[in-house]
């Protein structure tokens, strides 16, 4: 056999990459977002808004806007707290700690739901003692935000830490040297140069607790206009035959998916034009 | 008044890192301390600095007790081996960072701080990159920045972790010789670590040799070459070339060092 | 910066949404219907209905919340802190189960509250099948032929489903005697591809997803699909032998006791019976319990029925032998599995 030195792929091989991806992407892709839109548009603009005007509808979006306004952020927190805690610290119980929080990725949504219903329901742990003062967790709003929390927390966390580990801990050093307080360290120094990690989980961990099905599913109750999520109202409108109204819904969540990224691609923008901004003018 | 360690015990887990380590270090000197790969010396300086405390021993600033002063109050100068700059600000912006992060009351003006900056610029002959960041800085110039920046808060002692390590022979040789220079200019205390010999003899007024955590001498560079203390000092001198150390550092005083560009 | 403050926020936020959800019962009167899959069409048309007459009657606004999902299901959500106020599920069982696993959250003696036995509608199973019958079904034998594929739920969580298996039981027991019974159904359960946890699921399969030759139907789903939803694609076939399903209400009496709601769930549940609303039951192809306005409706063909109190000997029992863990149904699943 002859051994070529090949230093580029030949073209043909290249075409046939690119166009198996672009099919793959295609398919799974492009074809069901365009599908959505296609079907929620179907019969008319005028049946299209008509969606919107079901009461049961627009609770179920502020139920989900409401969800994902609570747990983002504090996963956010949280997930930049562990992440530090854990790369920058050795202490025992490290390793069990890094395990719990794949905890939420490693369990069935349905499951993790249940664990709530265990934890929470009437015949719960602490079923009894919520039963006698009347606080209400599962089958209520804090139930479905709490399976939110529940289901997106990782994506933060798991982001972060090889990141961090990777930058190490040079910088905050100097910046401890140099007279920095710890949250002027963190605002000023870990923050910038975790920005693009934790933005992308954050990106995900929106995703997440806007999309969740399974969890929230069983610890809903599935009261109409109550407890239904944008996920779980969708289920119900397609279970009722009322097809149009399911993709108008799944269209609204497939757009403030869009809205995510192009957030992100903003601020990308944003950050590079602050970089111009720093520029001092040097006097001759 | 001067620097002071004085039995200083530290151990990771079961491995000694230092032990009993006493040191004296006059103020407005430079001292290297010297050893091979692992022996303490780094940790010697994080725990002047603060960035590791000791088991037992004192560390005393100009007859202070600092052992149990927190970091930013002990007023030291960092520089790191892989440079540790703030990657999303620029030049300017990492040197004026330690003016620009002090409490409302002593922080300086934007004026004042500008110009302290400008002056350090200057200084370590960057005046062309003030805007750049340091992605796009050569490995000499970053570490001429975080000079600047350790220096623009005005420490009371210098602390140098390897400092010219990452780089290449040639640029380690001409900022070895830069930076005795600018000690001459700023005469504050400083205390660098290093495993190459000439590194230390050249620049150092004195060197301490650290071997397994212990001190195993302290003098001047001539002192240790010519009557090393004892047969690990002398096996870890020997192959270096006396002769041309001493022409150097005479030299040293003669040439004006004119390259304002390329380390 | 602040990240107190955000923390604060935060927290409240968190908060405020325990007291959004708290505070929704205390400003107007709300109740929670807990229901089964297939009446989400009757108790929207119903609701509405009910709050004008309680309003004109009372003055008082009622806002009714619905749940619906497989019967077995929602039962078990009552059970685990769902808080209903009323309970409308497939099957008297189902409200049985409630009031066993949690003493007390319903009377022992529910049934006798209402008329009828509690059930102001019931229904019957048919078979839906696909325009101009293409498998020629008339009766359940011809469902239990090689190469018919039928949906149908699984009884495990859906009330639907276990109204299917016993009307498939109550045949072939008539027909061939009780002891070849449990092979008709292990041949009806064999031809089965989908088992959808709720009525409504198995109603998606068949129509939408077009699977399957043959769907056993609520009467009431049935009657939905041919004259609304199903596009003209579908026809109704009523098999000889049926079962009466008696589909029960009742309010949960721990609930309205602690929330204060009983009159209002009394009225809601009694309002069922009367004139307009059993009317609205006949619109939506329920079998309304009174004769009478039955009688208005004659699209509902008369076919043998037989009831689980009967013929089975009531539901606990009927539960036990058949679809309790490692029960007839259990049974029938793993022999087919190990085919």
């Amino acid at each position: 056999m002859v051994k070529k030195r090949v230093v580029h792929e030949p073209l043909w091989v290249k075409t046939l990459l690119f166009l198996i991806s672009g099919a793959f992407l295609f398919v799974f892709i492009v074809l069901p977002l365009v599908t959505i839109f296609r079907e929620a548009f179907k019969s008319g603009i005028a049946v299209y808004m008509e969606t919107f005007s079901d009461p049961g509808v627009m609770s179920a979006i502020k139920l989900s806007l409401l969800t994902v306004l609570i747990c983002v952020p504090i996963n956010t927190f949280f997930g930049v707290f562990i992440a530090w805690l854990l790369t920058k610290y050795r202490f025992p119980g490290r390793k069990v700690l890094i395990t719990i929080i794949d905890l939420p990725f490693s369990i069935s949504p349905v499951i993790a739901g249940l664990l709530f219903i265990f934890l929470f329901g009437s015949f719960g742990w602490f079923g009894a003692w919520l039963m006698e003062y009347d606080i209400r967790i599962v089958f209520a709003v804090p139930g479905i935000v709490l399976a939110t929390l529940f289901v997106s927390f990782p994506f933060v966390a798991r982001e972060l830490m090889p990141l961090m580990r990777e930058l190490g801990k040079d910088d905050e050093e100097a910046a401890l040297t140099l007279g920095a307080s710890g949250f002027q360290i963190f605002w000023k120094v870990t923050l910038p140069n975790i920005k693009w990690g934790l933005l992308y989980g954050i990106i995900l961990t929106n995703a997440r607790a806007l999309g969740e099905f399974g969890a929230v599913s069983v610890v809903s109750g599935f009261v109409r206009g109550v407890t239904t999520t944008m996920p779980l109202y969708i289920d119900i409108l397609y279970g009722e035959y009322m097809f149009r109204a399911a993709f108008a819904l799944a269209s609204l969540m497939t757009f403030l998916a869009l809205v995510t990224i192009i957030a992100k691609a903003v601020l990308e923008y944003y950050i590079a034009a602050q970089r111009k901004s720093m520029e001092v003018k040097i006097q001759s | 008044m001067n620097i002071e360690i004085a039995n200083v015990n530290k151990k990771f887990g079961n491995f000694v890192a230092l032990d009993d380590v006493s040191i004296s270090i006059p103020k407005g000197e430079i001292i290297a301390l010297l050893g091979p790969s692992g022996c303490g010396k780094t940790t010697i300086l994080r725990i002047i600095a603060g960035l590791e405390t000791p088991d037992s021993g004192v560390i005393k600033f100009f007859g202070e007790d600092f052992s149990n002063k927190k970091i930013k109050d002990r007023k030291v100068g960092f520089v790191f081996q892989h440079y540790a700059l703030f990657r999303h600000m620029n030049v300017f912006e990492n040197i004026a960072f330690g003016l620009r992060i002090r409490p409302r009351k002593i922080r300086p003006d934007e004026k004042t701080i500008r110009e302290n900056v400008m002056r350090l610029v200057s200084l370590v002959q960057l005046d062309n990159f003030v805007n750049r960041f340091p992605s796009e800085l050569s490995g000499g110039q970053r570490q001429r920045v975080a000079l600047a920046r350790a220096l623009a808060v005005e420490p009371t002692v210098l602390l140098l972790d390897e400092p010219f390590g990452a780089l290449d022979a040639k640029v380690r040789k001409e900022l070895r010789l830069w930076l005795r220079r600018l000690h001459d200019e700023i005469p504050v205390t400083s205390i660098f670590v290093t495993h190459d010999q000439d590194e230390a003899l050249e620049v150092s007024d004195s060197v301490v040799i650290v071997n397994k955590g212990k001190v195993e001498q302290i003098g001047s560079p001539e002192e240790v070459c010519d009557s090393p203390a004892n047969p690990f000092v002398a096996d870890f001198l020997s192959d270096v070339d006396e002769l041309s150390i001493k022409k150097k550092k005479k030299g040293l005083f003669n040439v004006i060092n004119d390259k304002r560009q390329g380390i | 910066m602040d990240k107190m403050k955000l923390t604060t926020v935060l927290f409240v936020l968190f908060l405020a949404s325990f007291a959004y959800s708290q505070g929704k019962a205390a400003k107007k009167v709300t109740l929670l219907n807990v229901s089964y899959d297939p009446t989400r069409e009757l108790y929207q048309d119903y609701n509405k209905v009910f709050a004008e007459h309680y309003k004109a009657k009372t003055g008082v606004e009622v806002t009714i919340n619905q749940s619906h999902g497989g019967s077995g299901g929602q039962a078990r959500s009552v059970i685990e802190g769902n808080q209903a106020d009323v309970v409308t599920l497939a099957l008297a069982f189902d409200i049985d189960a409630i009031g066993t696993a949690r003493k007390g959250l319903i009377a022992d003696n529910w049934i006798a509250r209402f008329q009828q036995n509690s059930s102001p509608y019931t229904s019957t199973i048919v078979f839906l099948v696909r325009k101009g019958n293409p498998k020629g079904i008339k009766d359940w034998d011809d469902i239990v032929k090689p190469g018919v594929n039928v949906i149908t739920p699984d009884p495990k969580t859906s009330g639907g489903a276990r109204w299917n298996y016993l009307a498939a039981w109550a045949y072939a027991r008539a027909k061939y005697g009780e002891d070849k019974a449990r092979d008709f159904v292990k041949k009806l359960y064999g031809n089965v591809s989908v088992l959808d946890p709720g009525a409504r699921g198995s109603t998606n399969t068949f129509v939408q997803r077009g699977l399957g030759d043959v769907l056993l139907a609520w009467e009431n789903e049935a009657h939905l699909i041919v004259k609304e939803l199903g596009g003209g694609n579908f026809e109704i076939v009523t098999p000889t032998i049926s079962i009466l399903a008696e589909p029960s209400v009742t309010y949960v009496d721990g609930i309205v006791n602690k929330r204060g709601t009983k009159d209002v769930a009394i009225a809601y549940l009694e309002y069922l019976y009367s004139e307009a609303a059993q009317r609205i039951i006949g619109k939506h192809y329920y079998r309304p319990s009174n004769p009478e306005i039955a009688k208005e409706f004659p699209i509902f063909a008369n076919l043998k029925l037989v009831t689980v109190d009967k013929d089975f000997g009531g539901w606990a029992a009927a539960h036990k032998l058949h679809f309790a863990d490692n029960g007839q149904f259990d049974q029938i699943m793993r022999d087919l599995k190990k085919k």
